[in-house]
């Protein structure tokens, strides 16, 4: 099915290519995110290397919500999750410079996480077998990031909590990028 | 964990993803497109050349990070409380993750 307004342009990426993008951002994401805890507060010295994970998140949230201009398949659900998404990448930005608390950003990253795991696991879980399943598991690692945020909380001293997220993360650019469900 | 292997693992992170993109890449080619067609276009979106580019990255941001962890004391390398902390309502600060 041709995008909406823009054709067959060489330079807009088909679903496919979109996909490995996808995988490769979330698996530099994902990596990073690993990396952080074990750097502990030197990775907090640099404004903006400490700007990287939201910053991506919210690249990403932008991206979903062009793609609901561009596809016309889905759009209320691509734009609210894309919207979601943005918003909690600004949350979590505003929660590593100090200026929010992390019970303020929960409040919008939790739902976001289970937005996005709604709109991949449920909304785009139809099709041929293996991009049903390829894309329940993606929502099911989303719910589960989702989880190990509010566990993570709990201890915020905890390398090994701390790294949960980049794991499921990692798992995620890893799915897209092997299996391209 | 002692610094010196958190900047070990820290600084070889990037480059080791870029091996793993390699070998994969280098496997799809020889599988792959051996005899059959090709073209950049399918080249550039292609997992493993997708793979090399991120290790490229995360050698860009992650090896000053590995020297900056090699001198940094035990303490620093604790991980920090971030964000706003109840006790800045009353004008005090906290520690925060962002210096300056």
């Amino acid at each position: 099915m041709p995008l909406l307004h823009v054709g067959h342009y060489w330079f807009i990426p088909h679903p496919d290519e979109s996909h490995h993008l996808f995988g490769a951002g979330f698996l530099f994401v994902g990596i990073i995110l690993l990396i952080e805890p074990l750097a502990g507060g030197v990775w907090f010295r640099n404004k903006l290397r400490s700007s990287i994970w939201p910053g991506l998140a919210m690249f990403m949230g932008w991206g979903l919500i062009v793609v609901a201009g561009l596809d016309p398949k889905d759009r209320i659900i691509h734009f609210t999750t894309g919207a979601l998404v943005l918003t909690a990448g600004w949350m979590e930005m505003r929660y590593r410079a100090g200026e929010v608390t992390r019970f303020s950003a929960d409040i919008i990253v939790v739902p976001a996480l289970l937005a996005a795991a709604f709109e991949m696991g449920v909304i785009h879980a139809r099709g041929a077998p293996i991009s049903a399943i390829g894309h329940a598991f993606m929502g099911a690692l989303a719910a589960a990031m989702a989880a190990v945020r509010v566990y993570q909380a709990r201890d915020q001293f905890s390398l090994p909590r701390a790294q949960m997220t980049g794991g499921l993360v990692t798992t995620l650019g890893l799915v897209l990028l092997i299996f391209q469900p | 964990m002692t610094a010196r292997k958190r900047a070990l693992i820290i600084g070889m992170a990037g480059p080791a993803v870029q091996a793993v993109g390699i070998a994969w890449q280098g496997l799809h080619l020889l599988t792959g497109h051996f005899t059959g067609s090709f073209d950049a276009r399918h080249l550039v979106f292609e997992p493993g050349t997708l793979v090399i580019v991120v290790g490229f990255l995360l050698s860009l941001v992650l090896i000053p990070v590995a020297f900056e962890v090699l001198e940094a004391a035990p303490e620093e390398l604790e991980l920090p409380l971030l964000g706003a902390q109840p006790q800045e309502h009353e004008g005090r600060r906290a520690s925060r993750g962002w210096s300056g």
